[in-house]
């Protein structure tokens, strides 16, 4: 197949031939399909070649989507300055990932110097174009034919004594990207059916643990002793996510960590079986090499305690790929549920937090508020754990509460507080704060940019809610209902001790009179339905709206509104 | 003086009608009170350094090896407290040594954590963060350097704070998630503050002991909160909260008049906004990349950070005064400098 590179190229010599004003480096092209492609009446790119990309195919010979592709395997397109993760693994700098001593012979090729190399995103792509291109050469391949640059992939890869795992590199991390089509910063190559001359990797792992991990063993691991895992520990690989996993079960490496996630959180590697330390953080401490002292501390690391997650990427990178996040979050979510670890930041940790002095993984970019919130609403809860209490020297817990008491009552439940007052088998509408849960034809909610939704604080209903800062603001949350009629009118928050204590609902008709108020204290009376009075509805769109306007420095919630057909209307 | 001045003003040249001695000054500017101790990697791995408070001429502050990071000032403003850290196996242990230079010693546990070291007000001992015998627990250190477990709970205790009345707040997830306790200053009546879901974090005391101030992490947002030592009361400490942000470290000042508060907006962009008492900005030190790590003199007239205020690469300390005025580079070495603490 010949590479899009080629077509480019042809494309670029006729804007120049044409007195055409693009800059070689940046052409905003629409390629349609010419006698080489395949039929198909999509136009093949789109939009104007990155920067670095454009100036690489023009100097050299390697096809446009593999040196995407590659940049999309190595560093998911970010400008990257590596760290070291695993013991004895070089580096990676720049779109490229280039490391090691690759770096110096793509500077030397490409006549550039090293450390530019590094830093500038041009000179690295040209560089790891020039090494490619080299490679390719001395492999003496058919360099138009983008299925017949696979071996110089796996070679690009750094991947050794690891037949599988080079083959799934080839195949499912740059060549898969290639099928899929590849976007970036507004240039768009379509999708291109690719048939890699490489070898196809077995895959054919036993799925254990978590349910959707491929197993991969590691010979890396060894007996926790008496120790039990008592906390996640999130690590970036510093690469590739083939790379990385090749690595942690490379008996020589000495390295491993129970898991590895992808960098779009599509696929997860199990590498050790839970039960089981990997060896992820420090050294464990063994007197028998610090001459025979302070034998109590056998055992006592980090990797007795702790369950390793390794994350494609790296710690310099700005950014993380939301299905990552995700992926990850439900991955520690059911380790912290098998294990009754807490979920917070005590025990959900970067590796760079337990050893700051030559770790700083997973990176500043890491959304750790965002990622532990992701964890708890995985595991359809609060901020703690499946574990309870745990004894200990605790004494009276249950003094000095600063708010957030629930008032009592058992919550959780949906189940009807009516206490006989409504109209059974009437019709019942339950507004949500998830519109996916509502039915924008006869019910639904409304709120502005400045609310922002979370499933924070334990007892939501379905989903999660939506909050905002009070103050002297006039911007309700609304949920809108088309019927009328008397109802009861019952609402649904979570409780805590940043909620307001006195939040307004108020009933409008469609004509925004007024049919009813209540004013009730959230930070109270959490996860239950709470009524708020016995509302006359007319017809058309009407709305139970939830006040942002009281005193500042609180949180009110809009979760959930239930409107029951009732007789109780004055 | 004015006057001739303005008389004279029509001729040229006009020299001054009074000779000024050349260090005349308005007001008299007073010496920076205490001593600075940091983190600077001028030759290579980090070591402690001190100096005066300008910073100038550092010398190394303890003399060992490994790396070697400056603690919590003490409050008799005699000895110097510092964590070390050695690899190959990894052990971290306290040592304080003489302010003054001198022979350093070993306090209290020696484990793979030893983090967050709190010393009472008074002086009479501190109390520290260890994996020593456990995942993570409290343990109280003598100023002889006799050493005693405060907690035992299998899910781990963290970030000590000494209150002048040497009860320790603390953070442990014993009930299932992080929240704020206090017990006694030895380990007695462990009693839970807080019980809202979502972390609660870094437990502060305000000097006169009236207040605990801490972290909460609440609907995507990390906020500084204020309780009486009860519990009671506890609401957020801005007078205006602010959206979305996401706290990272606090520090009072030694009279209790401000409270500086690390805020991150970005992955690389943190600021340290002053607050007064109530709650209320007094100012915000918001340079290109973070400025973090705010430390307060002993008389609680300055701060001092670690910042980039002029662009170079690597960060630097400076300081401002309480009300965030007079920016004032300290060190200026091509190499990092950072994690100030200003001690007496």
């Amino acid at each position: 197949m010949t590479s899009y590179t080629k077509r480019f190229l042809a494309l670029s010599i006729a804007f120049a031939l044409s007195g055409c004003s693009q800059q070689l480096g940046a052409p905003s092209v629409v390629i349609a399909p010419d006698g080489d492609a395949p039929d198909h009446d999509e136009p093949f790119v789109e939009g104007t070649i990155p920067s670095g990309f454009a100036e690489a195919v023009a100097q050299e010979t390697v096809p446009l989507e593999i040196l995407l592709a590659i940049s999309k395997a190595e560093t998911n397109f970010q400008m990257v300055t590596g760290e070291s993760e695993f013991e004895g693994q070089a580096v990676a700098y720049g779109l490229m990932g280039l490391r090691g001593e690759n770096i110096e012979l793509a500077a030397e090729l490409s006549g550039q110097d090293v450390e530019l190399v590094k830093t500038d995103r041009t000179a690295n792509v040209l560089a790891a174009a020039a090494l490619l291109a080299e490679w390719a050469f001395e492999a003496g391949i058919d360099q138009d034919d983008v299925n017949a640059w696979a071996p110089v992939v796996a070679r690009y890869s750094g991947i050794v004594d690891d037949d599988d795992a080079l083959a799934e590199y080839v195949h499912y991390e740059v060549y898969e990207a290639i099928q899929e089509g590849v976007a970036l910063e507004g240039f768009d190559l379509k999708s291109e059916d690719v048939s890699p001359d490489y070898p196809l990797p077995s895959r054919h792992g036993n799925r254990t643990g978590d349910s959707s991990a491929i197993w991969s063993p590691s010979p890396n691991h060894s007996s926790r002793g008496s120790a039990s895992p008592e906390f996640v520990i999130i690590h970036t690989c510093e690469g590739s996510y083939s790379g990385c996993w090749s690595w942690l079960r490379n008996s020589s490496a000495g390295v491993s960590a129970h898991y590895v996630v992808n960098s779009t959180g599509s696929e997860v590697r199990h590498l050790v079986d839970e039960d089981r330390k990997a060896w992820h953080i420090s050294a464990d401490y063994s007197c028998s090499r610090n001459s025979s002292q302070e034998c109590q501390l056998n055992g006592v690391a980090m990797n007795s305690y702790s369950i390793g997650i390794e994350h494609a990427g790296y710690g310099s990178q700005t950014s993380w790929n939301s299905g990552l996040i995700s992926r990850s979050a439900e991955l520690t979510c059911g380790i912290t549920q098998r294990h009754g670890i807490p979920r917070d930041q005590y025990h959900i940790v970067g590796h760079g937090q337990l050893q700051p002095w030559n770790r700083s993984d997973p990176g500043a970019a890491w959304p750790w508020t965002s990622y532990l919130s992701q964890v708890n609403a995985a595991c359809g809860s609060n901020g703690g754990s499946s574990g309870g209490s745990s004894g200990g020297s605790s004494g009276g817990s249950s003094g000095g509460s600063s708010g957030g008491s629930s008032g009592g009552s058992s919550g959780g439940s949906s189940g009807g507080t009516s206490g006989g007052t409504s109209t059974p088998g009437a019709t019942q509408i339950v507004i949500d704060s998830n519109n996916s849960a509502n039915n924008p034809a006869t019910h639904f909610i409304e709120v502005s940019g400045d609310w922002w939704s979370s499933a924070n604080v334990s007892g939501y209903y379905n989903t999660g809610y939506w909050v905002a800062a009070t103050g002297s603001i006039s911007d309700p949350a609304r949920f809108k209902f088309q019927g009328s009629g008397c109802y009861q009118v019952e609402a649904w928050w979570t409780s805590g001790s940043d909620r307001p204590s006195s939040a307004t609902y108020i009933g409008w008709n469609s004509d925004d009179s007024e049919v009813g108020r209540q004013t009730v204290s959230q930070k109270v009376n959490g996860g239950q339905w709470n009524t708020l009075g016995h509302w006359e509805f007319g017809s058309g769109w009407n709305t139970v709206a939830l006040s942002r306007w009281t005193a500042a420095g609180t949180y009110v919630v809009a979760d959930a509104v239930r409107l029951t057909p009732s007789t109780q209307c004055n | 003086m004015q006057l001739i001045v303005l008389l004279t003003a029509c001729s040229s040249p006009a020299p001054p009608a009074v000779e000024e001695r050349p260090d005349a000054r308005e007001v008299e500017i007073p010496p920076l009170p205490g001593r600075l101790t940091w983190i600077s990697e001028r030759t290579g791995a980090p070591r402690a350094v001190r100096a005066a408070a300008d910073g100038a001429d550092p010398v190394d502050a303890v003399g060992l090896d490994g790396a070697v990071f400056p603690g919590e000032p003490d409050p008799r403003g005699d000895l110097a407290l510092f964590v070390r850290s050695v690899e190959d196996p990894h052990l971290e242990t306290l040592w304080v040594a003489p302010v003054g230079g001198g022979e350093p010693r070993r306090v209290g546990p020696e484990a793979p954590q030893v983090r967050n070291p709190s010393w009472a007000p008074d002086g009479s001992f501190l109390v520290v963060e260890s994996s020593h015998e456990s995942f993570r627990d409290l343990y109280r250190v003598e100023r002889t350097g006799e050493t005693g477990r405060l907690t035992d709970a299998p899910h781990g205790s963290f970030e000590p704070a000494v209150g002048p009345n040497g009860r320790v707040a603390f953070v442990s997830s014993r009930d299932g998630d992080a929240e704020i306790y206090v017990m006694g200053p030895r380990g007695s009546s462990p009693t839970r503050l807080t019980s809202v879901p979502g972390d609660d974090m870094q437990p502060a005391w305000s000097p006169d002991g009236a207040t605990i101030t801490w972290l909460a992490r609440r609907d995507l947002t990390v906020q500084t909160w204020r309780m009486d030592p009860d519990g009671q009361n506890a609401r957020p400490f801005r007078a205006e909260p602010v959206a979305q942000q996401i706290a990272l470290a606090q520090a009072w000042s030694p009279d209790g008049t401000r409270l500086a508060v690390t805020v991150q907006f970005g992955p690389t962009d943190v600021a340290i906004d002053l607050l007064d008492a109530q709650g209320r900005v007094v100012a915000r030190i918001d340079g290109p990349g973070s400025d973090e790590h705010p430390t307060w003199s002993p008389d609680s007239q300055w701060l001092a950070f670690t910042g980039t205020h002029d662009g170079q690469a690597q960060p630097d300390l400076y300081r401002v005064d309480r009300d965030g005025k007079g920016l004032t580079r300290i060190t200026t070495d091509p190499a990092a400098d950072w994690l100030p603490r200003w001690s007496r």
